[in-house]
């Protein structure tokens, strides 16, 4: 008795759930206009940081912290690089292969302690990379589908690097002091 | 009267190609004329830039990743020029591609018989660009070697007049040079990124 009434119930609002549906584009914008943006100083640019939606092919470092490490989430995250199919980003765009896969694997895990782990990357060459974006400056680090890697490395200063041929191992990088000035600046000032 | 590479290429990568193969006097001259007979006139400095990120693997710990320009070098990025249309409509023009290609993918995906979820599209965030500050990239030191890195043109279609490209101008494969710019697409990108939501 009470299943048919419930269900009696249900129905209407399910009908009219139905017919006033809209398409996910109009709620969307819906939302964005109820929400102040923020004016920034100098640019007529707004920003406005909303909450994103994990997807399968997204990192989203806070969801799993309790569960892995963080080296542990971006191994993980190159695993689900290595899982997609060729055409991925359209006609053209490859998957990464094992050998680029195999050298970011490696290249995360020499990673000394000290140094913040970058965030994993892909290009739809098939090229695996990394890159760090820091107060101190920028970096990215990229793999191609042999597993050599070239580095590129912008200081604060807007001073730039840029070395190839390189191995998948982070002490093996040339101008460590340069890289780590970018990196990891407290070590070296812990060195010095 | 000659066609120009965008009458001519058959295909946005090979547009791309061409226009990386002009000397730089040709590229920059193509900013000052309409690249497309739909446009309403070429783009000038001022002018605000709407570029839609519809990648997932693009995305990740709540930031776009600098991969995400890449189209700048091989294709052209698409932009919508904010003075022909409101950030709304570009939203829904943005949100209706994406519709259309994770519908085109789903179909692809059945006929192999595989499932195409990890490799769907959907609107991730949206950033806004001012053309001065693209084109202003400059590479190189010396002076007389000094040369544009990327060209913003109106590539105006039917169906869409408001739209533009930016393309990397820089021949031949400049690693440092694309790495170098594509990480100035990208602080400039981080200045006005809006993160979308995941609408229920």
């Amino acid at each position: 008795m009470l299943a048919q009434i419930t269900t009696i119930l249900a129905m209407p609002a399910v009908a009219y759930g139905l017919a006033t549906a809209r398409p996910e584009y109009e709620r969307y914008v819906d939302s964005y206009e109820r929400t102040p943006l923020v004016r920034r100083q100098n640019t007529e640019h707004a920003l406005l940081q909303r909450t994103p939606a994990a997807t399968e092919m997204c990192l989203q470092l806070d969801a799993l912290s309790g569960v892995y490490s963080k080296r542990e989430l971006l191994q993980r995250l190159i695993g689900q690089f290595a899982a997609i199919h060729d055409g991925w980003n359209g006609e053209g765009s490859v998957a990464p292969n094992a050998a680029a896969v195999n050298a970011a694997r490696t290249f995360l895990d020499s990673i000394p302690p000290g140094i913040a782990l970058p965030t994993p990357m892909m290009t739809e060459l098939g090229e695996m990379e990394f890159y760090w974006s820091l107060p101190t400056g920028y970096a990215d680090i990229s793999f191609d589908a042999e597993g050599i890697g070239s580095l590129f490395v912008r200081d604060q200063d807007g001073n730039e690097y840029f070395a190839e041929s390189l191995e998948p191992e982070f002490r093996q990088l040339p101008q460590q002091e340069r890289i780590l000035a970018v990196l990891a600046p407290h070590l070296l000032v812990t060195a010095a | 009267m000659t066609l120009t590479v965008f009458e001519t290429a058959t295909t946005a990568e090979q547009l791309a190609e061409c226009l990386q193969a002009l000397p730089e006097t040709r590229q920059l001259n193509h900013e000052r004329v309409s690249a497309s007979a739909c446009s309403p006139g070429p783009i000038s400095d001022a002018e605000l830039l709407f570029r839609a990120f519809d990648q997932p693997v693009h995305f990740q710990n709540g930031e776009i990743v600098p991969t995400a320009f890449d189209d700048a070098k091989i294709r052209g990025m698409s932009v919508n020029r904010m003075s022909y249309i409101s950030v709304d409509d570009a939203l829904r023009l943005a949100f209706s591609r994406v519709a259309m290609v994770n519908h085109s993918k789903a179909q692809h995906a059945s006929a192999l018989g595989r499932q195409p979820t990890a490799e769907k599209r959907r609107m991730v965030a949206y950033t806004v660009f001012k053309t001065s500050d693209i084109r202003v990239l400059l590479h190189g030191q010396e002076p007389e070697l000094v040369r544009r890195v990327f060209g913003v043109y109106d590539t105006a279609t039917k169906a869409d007049y408001s739209h533009g490209d930016i393309f990397f101008l820089l021949p031949g494969k400049q690693k440092q040079a694309w790495r170098s710019a594509r990480s100035r697409l990208y602080d400039l990108a981080k200045n006005g990124l809006i993160i979308l939501g995941n609408p229920a």
